[in-house]
């Protein structure tokens, strides 16, 4: 709240057109100006680590806001005009804020899943005594991921002085919380510029619906997991909707054959709860993976899970270079070169905003500087014509997007991006029932905008329109032929998508199958492209003040289809080629899909609500999709509260408390002892057991999602190797990786292992450590191996189940 | 000696306001009223009274103090630097640099104490520089505040590496509230102290910062380059830790300001040690910052100077409210002065509105509130004593006093023209705190919580006893890591020591953690050293009652030390 306060002058003059004049903007847009801030002057060692440091940098961000304030001439006038925004703002805040507490008091725990990842980048984010901050998992080494989001969540935990445990639960609120104001702020604005004077009462009904499709609204597969756990099911819709999965197997009467038991519920055929919503544990998981060998992630989804990750908390920054790019699109002046020269601290906030959506998650920077840049375009060709708004947009641009990157130079330094090429989709598409389950909701209300986009345009402009917009659908489409012939993967990519299997049994067999197929879901986000896209075109030309709210909509669905045929080559593409691709770029949908579905339901609304019965028929039907999206947060919510028998706290090491108090000691100790730089030797988390000749063999070489790492993540201090595949993941899959990391997996099991422990201090020292740790995790990975390490090292903290050793000290001090 | 009016605006019934109107004429040769007679006017005066009060009570701690706090950490990190091994605890501010350098002169604290003594002594002249902008009876007042503040003794005679603080940042205050313009090499000045000075002054820059960004008031033009030469040599002789060799580009200001947060430079938190030291005072300020605020909302006129202390004291606040769990006095002692400029010439409006109330109901009533209140007073007191809340009957009694005092002073408060007469009931509650902590703090420094933990006079004993011990015998005189950052300081001029976790074979003399076992083949010499002390806030309301009527009541803890030395010894 302090920091939104702080950074309400700036806002006022990036967001001055806004009903709230940006006070719904200033949470995330203060919070990246400090961890710039931060960042940049830590890096230049001007601010040190620690809690001082944290609340300079949040100081700069109020210097800047009063000199901005000193030089804005309208500031006391747009405080005083956007006194009922700013105070909206500050309360749809706080409720939101505080009602994610609660819930997350239920769940606090920072285990599972890649909780303790997150764990470590806030911790190590925190703590690291040079920045940009250490890799605590790889020491030695700087962090090569994109950590701007845990920068900002150690900003606000060091700043409010809470320990990192309660840190990391209050930035996942923090970030709740300012994706809901952040919404309700740009979805208000849009749909009162879009609605005029007359209806702009409905503006209210956009920010609502805009924050719902955005945080609430799930797959719509949790009816089928409702009807299913209570035992009501029809099976032929389950399968028509592909999600058979849900429901038991059918009995094994010699009909069926065995690929009928692959895809079914193996679990008991009974109902499977008796309460209202599945209790079956955490089911409302499958939620999230409804597209098979995709991750379809949703937010609500991220916030019930509470993993604190890049594409989570980018979302209220991610709202905001929407504010900035729907502000941008709203101003009037030509924007050309020369504008920055005329405000150049305007061009340094956009390149801080800018710059940082890849640092906070590199998936969002090409898309939403994209629509950044679009929003220039269209101010600019506002003005003037075509020739004169492509050079002014590309002049205006080049210099933003290179201050964008300038400004960021330390961490593209150390970034290794595992993207290693960009490819035609070539396997199974995704089934036009899993598309409806998952976009279903977003898609038709953004549609909504065709039943008005066109009805006031002469139909040879709409004519025009919709051909001119084919092109959006088919240039990708095209694109992906092209991709595909190169790498001669052309024809099999056509039969991939080809569901026609030799069991066709009639006409009706054939269309579902037709319609089950890739290609049918293809055809139908093309579409929803094409016509979204016409609708733009068409309220663009006859200068409408609702022409954004097509055009978010058509990138989002772009989006969608794009993740449709091709990829993005990482680690995952030999087994889930497109894993991530679908994962990252609908995610970015949703968000476009949620503020350009919920004005255009409002809009809808608004405009039909004279007729209502034409209201009834376009609104009404997909208000009530919409609303069975909401079964999912329901339920899933209820399932997570539900299975909580522990008492609330947002201490998410409460659990390590209550289960491993030994282990819980040795956090706190190894926090207040040991310096933040100092290296601490633990598990490699590869297990270890005696082999026939007597000697140490591997049982188990799998390391990552356990608890090996322990440690380092909750300290953050730094550690020789953590969780292997995710190191290959942010430093490339590369033999030189490889080899390092083998390497360093080999030197911490040696010491562990050590048949002679003089060699143990020796390896300490090659690793950089001072301290090792033989706690329950060592304990279980190198049972009856370990030497006995008191006799070649000082034990510096005990307890009955943890000992940390430390290298003897010895040196000489002058004291005269 | 006589007295006598000189003019004719003498309000004599307006004691401080108007005390400059008087002169004190002494006795002379020549008839008063020739040219030539020396007169000392009763403001000069009070400004010598005052002046003497405020350097009196920082003599004690400059000389008898034990070393403790954060002038423990940074004399020890002075003294590795004197020794040509400089630490993470030398910290490159102007103060800590002199530090080292009188400590190759004397290896004694008293020396970089003078120092911060010397330049606190100027206080007084910073606050009569001001004078114009608070008025001279509220200077005074100001003044008086700061003299008996026990975190401002505290500070004012410290060697810590904040020891030109307070100084600075008051000075700092007087320059840029100058009418005039400033010389150009002050303004270059006045930026190399604030770069490289500590955290105090901070609060006062970012409220003088934003204030004139606020306004989009900038500097002249002519001031540019002096301000940036004096911060740019400020941040070059703190990167090159003043001669000491580069150590990255450092600015000791903030280097401290993050360093109150993460080190342990009191034994009790901000928020405890407030709670003992400085209520009256932040109750005062309090009272001042409502007053402006309520006429700058009646449309007044509010002085910039005004504003200024307002925002000072904002930011200083803050910084305290965040620190409040830490375990450091600057804060505190970073607040006291805008809280002490605020509230001196309130006090005064305060004080002229008492003088003027409506007595005739409160000349009874404030007396009998003030009598319940003492005898309430008295039997809490005899409940700290004995550290037990009394019986019933006592409970019953203390309730109804506690009632009649808070009745008394109500009937007084709801009779508006009476109302101000109250203040003589806060007057009478606050003097004795105020009074206790600052003569705590200047006359037994080593029994108050601040400052603490203390390096106890003992630790230079155990020094004493290994050097004879390895004179003696030969060897090395050996010390535990765990204990080397508390050595460092009463260890020093001890020659060559090994510090390790490991006795060498050669150890002369061991010591040790008192918890770890003996090292092997070595006897443990009788006797309960430590190389640490500390005296904590009382924990609990009758705690500290008795702790307020019995200074020595205070928990004193050690960190015991264990020593050991060879069996042939």
């Amino acid at each position: 709240m302090v920091m939104g306060v702080l950074a309400l002058p700036l806002a006022f003059v990036l967001f001055r057109r806004f009903p709230d004049a940006g006070a719904g903007l200033s949470f995330p847009l203060g919070l990246v100006f400090a961890g710039y801030a931060y960042f940049v002057l830590r890096t230049g060692s001007v601010l040190p680590q620690g809690r001082g440091g944290a609340i300079l940098a949040m100081a700069l961000v109020g210097l800047a806001s009063a000199a901005v304030a000193g030089q804005d001439h309208r500031f006391r006038a747009t405080l005083s005009r956007s006194g009922p925004g700013v105070l909206m703002a500050a309360g749809t805040f706080t409720l939101f804020f505080f009602a994610f507490v609660a819930y997350r008091s239920y769940v606090p725990d920072i285990a599972g899943t890649e909780q303790p990842m997150d764990f470590m980048y806030l911790n190590a984010s925190i703590v690291s005594p040079e920045y940009p901050p250490a890799d605590a998992w790889l020491a030695g080494e700087r962090a090569s991921y994109y950590y701007f989001g845990y920068i900002q969540a150690g900003l606000l935990t060091q700043a409010s002085g809470v320990v990192p445990e309660e840190g990391y639960n209050l930035a996942l609120a923090y970030t709740f919380a300012a994706a809901a104001t952040s919404m309700a702020s740009v979805a208000f604005a849009v749909a009162r510029w879009a609605l005029g004077p007359r209806l702009r009462r409905w503006a209210f009904v956009a920010a609502a619906a805009s924050v719902g499709f955005l945080l609430f609204v799930g797959s719509l597969s949790a009816v089928f997991e409702v009807a299913a756990a209570h035992g009501s099911y029809n099976r032929g819709l389950y399968e028509a909707f592909g999600v058979e999965w849900l429901i038991p197997c059918p009995a094994p009467d010699g009909s069926s054959n065995a690929a009928d038991r692959t895809n079914c519920f193996t679990g008991p055929t009974e109902p499977r709860t008796t309460a209202w919503y599945p209790t079956e544990f955490w089911f409302w998981w499958r939620g999230s993976r409804v597209i098979p060998n995709t991750i379809t992630e949703f937010p609500f989804f991220s916030f019930l899970l509470g993993d604190l990750h890049p594409h989570v908390m980018s979302l209220p920054l991610v709202i905001l270079a929407l504010g900035l790019a729907a502000s941008i699109w709203r101003g009037r002046s030509l924007l050309r070169a020369s504008t920055h020269l005329a405000q150049p601290a305007w061009t340094l906030g956009l390149g801080v905003i800018l710059g940082s959506l890849a640092f906070q998650n590199a998936w969002d920077l090409l898309t939403f500087t994209a629509v950044a840049g679009t929003a220039v375009f269209l101010r600019n060709l506002r003005r003037g014509p075509l020739m004169q708004a492509a050079p002014a947009t590309l002049g205006f641009l080049w210099p933003v997007m290179l201050l964008a990157v300038a400004l960021y130079a330390p961490w593209y330094r150390d970034f290794r991006s595992q993207a290693s090429g960009f490819y035609a989709y070539v396997g199974a598409g995704t089934g036009p029932a899993h598309a409806f389950l998952q976009f279903g909701p977003l898609l038709l209300a953004a549609l909504l905008t065709c039943t008005w986009a066109f009805r006031r345009a002469p139909a040879a402009e709409t004519k025009n329109a919709l051909l001119l917009a084919l092109w959006a659908p088919l240039l990708p489409l095209l694109g992906w032929m092209l991709l595909a012939s190169l790498r001669g993967d052309f024809g099999a990519g056509i039969d991939a998508r080809d569901p026609a299997t030799t069991d066709t049994y009639g006409l009706i067999s054939a269309a579902r199958h037709l319609l089950s197929g890739g290609w049918a879901t293809l055809a139908l986000y093309a579409a929803t492209v094409w016509l979204l896209t016409a609708a733009f075109g068409v309220l663009v030309r006859t200068h409408s003040r609702t022409a954004v709210i097509p055009a978010l909509g058509a990138v989002g669905a772009l989006l969608i289809y794009g993740a449709e045929l091709f990829l993005i080559r990482d680690v995952f593409f030999g087994g889930q080629p497109r894993l991530n691709t679908v994962f990252k770029l609908t995610y970015q949908a949703w968000m476009l899909l949620s503020l350009a579905g919920g004005v255009a339901l409002a809009v809808t609304l608004a405009r039909l609500w004279r007729h209502r019965a034409r209201a009834a028929w376009a609104a009404v039907p997909v208000a009530a999709i919409a609303l069975l999206g909401l079964v999912y947060p329901l339920t899933a919510a209820a399932n997570r509260i539900g299975a909580s028998s522990e008492p609330t706290t947002i201490n998410g090491l409460a659990f390590v408390a209550r289960s491993n108090p030994g282990e819980y000691a040795l956090v706190q100790w190894v926090r207040s002892q040991t310096m933040p730089g100092d290296v601490v030797i633990e598990a490699s988390g590869r297990t270890w057991g005696r082999g026939q000749d007597g000697r140490p063999v591997i049982t188990n070489a799998g390391v990552d999602y356990s608890e090996s790492a322990r440690v380092s993540a909750r300290t953050g201090r730094p550690t020789p190797i953590g969780w292997y595949f995710h190191a290959v993941q942010w430093r490339g899959q590369t033999d030189a990786t490889a080899r390092d990391l083998a390497y360093r997996q080999d030197l911490v099991d040696g010491i562990y292992l050590a048949a002679d422990t003089r060699t143990i201090v020796p390896s300490m020292r090659e690793a950089g450590a001072e301290y090792l740790v033989v706690g329950s995790i060592e304990n279980s990975r190198y049972a009856g191996l370990m030497p006995r390490f008191g006799d070649v090292l000082d034990p510096v903290f005990r307890t009955e189940s943890v000992t940390v050793y430390r290298v003897p000290v010895s040196k000489q001090v002058r004291t005269e | 000696m006589t007295t006598e009016p000189a003019g004719d605006r003498v309000e004599e019934r307006i004691i401080g306001v108007y005390v400059e109107e008087r002169v004190l004429v002494l006795e002379s040769d020549e008839p008063s009223s020739k040219r030539g007679a020396f007169k000392i006017s009763g403001a000069v005066l009070a400004w010598a009274v005052l002046g003497a009060l405020f350097l009196a009570l920082r003599l004690g701690p400059t000389w008898q103090a034990p070393v403790g706090g954060a002038e423990w950490l940074h004399l020890s990190g002075a003294w590795q630097a004197r020794a040509g091994e400089p630490d993470g605890r030398f910290v490159p501010s102007l103060f800590q640099a002199l530090s080292t350098l009188i400590l190759h002169i004397s290896a004694s604290e008293i020396g970089p104490r003078i120092a911060a003594f010397i330049a606190s002594a100027s206080i007084p002249a910073a606050v009569w520089m001001l004078r114009s902008k608070l008025g001279e009876a509220g200077a005074l007042a100001s003044l008086l505040l700061v003299a008996l503040d026990a975190p401002a003794i505290a500070f004012g005679a410290s060697a810590s590496a904040m020891g030109f603080d307070l100084p600075i940042a008051l000075w700092l205050l007087v320059l840029v509230t100058r009418d005039r313009p400033v010389r150009p090499w002050l303004v270059a000045a006045a930026a190399f102290a604030a770069v490289t000075a500590g955290p105090i002054p901070l609060p006062l820059i970012a409220a003088w910062a934003t204030l004139a960004l606020a306004r989009g008031a900038r500097p002249p033009a002519a001031q540019w380059g002096p301000l940036a030469i004096g911060a740019a040599a400020g941040v070059l002789a703190a990167s090159l830790r003043f001669g000491l060799g580069f150590d990255g580009l450092r600015i000791p200001a903030i280097d401290l300001f993050a360093a109150s947060f993460e080190e342990q430079w009191a034994s009790s938190s901000a928020f405890e040690l407030t709670m003992l030291y400085s209520p009256p005072l932040l109750v005062a300020a309090f009272g001042a910052a409502i007053g402006i605020v309520v006429s700058a909302r009646k449309g007044e006129h509010v002085p910039p100077v005004a504003v200024l202390l307002l925002g000072w004291f904002a930011f200083a606040l803050s910084w305290l409210l965040s620190s409040a769990g830490e375990h450091t006095p600057a804060p505190l002692a970073a607040v006291t002065l805008p809280a002490a400029l605020l509230a001196g010439p309130a006090l005064v409006r305060a004080f002229g509105a008492m003088w003027r109330a409506e007595w005739r109901l409160a000349r009874y009533l404030v007396p009998a509130a003030a009598a319940f209140l003492l005898f309430a007073i008295a039997i809490i007191v005899h409940w700290g004593q004995v550290d037990a809340v009394g019986g019933a009957q006592d409970r019953v009694m203390t309730g109804l006093l506690l009632g009649g005092a808070g009745v008394a002073a109500l009937a007084v408060a709801l009779e508006r023209r009476a109302a101000p007469a109250l203040l003589a009931l806060g007057l009478g509650v606050s003097i004795f705190p105020v009074l206790a902590g600052a003569f705590g703090v200047a006359l037994s420094a080593g029994a108050e919580p601040i400052p603490s933990p203390v390096s106890p006079p003992q630790a230079r004993e155990l020094r004493d006893l290994a050097l004879a011990r390895a004179k003696a015998g030969g060897g090395t005189i050996v010390i535990h890591p765990s204990l080397e950052a508390d050595a460092t300081w009463p260890v020093r001029e001890s020659g060559e020591i090994t510090v390790a976790s490991r006795a060498p074979a050669d150890a002369a003399i061991v010591v040790w953690p008192a918890d770890l076992p003996a090292p092997e083949g070595m006897v443990r010499v009788s006797g309960a050293w430590s190389f640490a002390r500390a005296h904590r806030a009382p924990d609990g309301f009758l705690r500290y009652v008795k702790w307020y009527t019995h200074r020595n009541a205070a928990v004193s803890t050690s960190v015991p030390a264990a020593v050991y030395v060879g069996t042939g010894q």
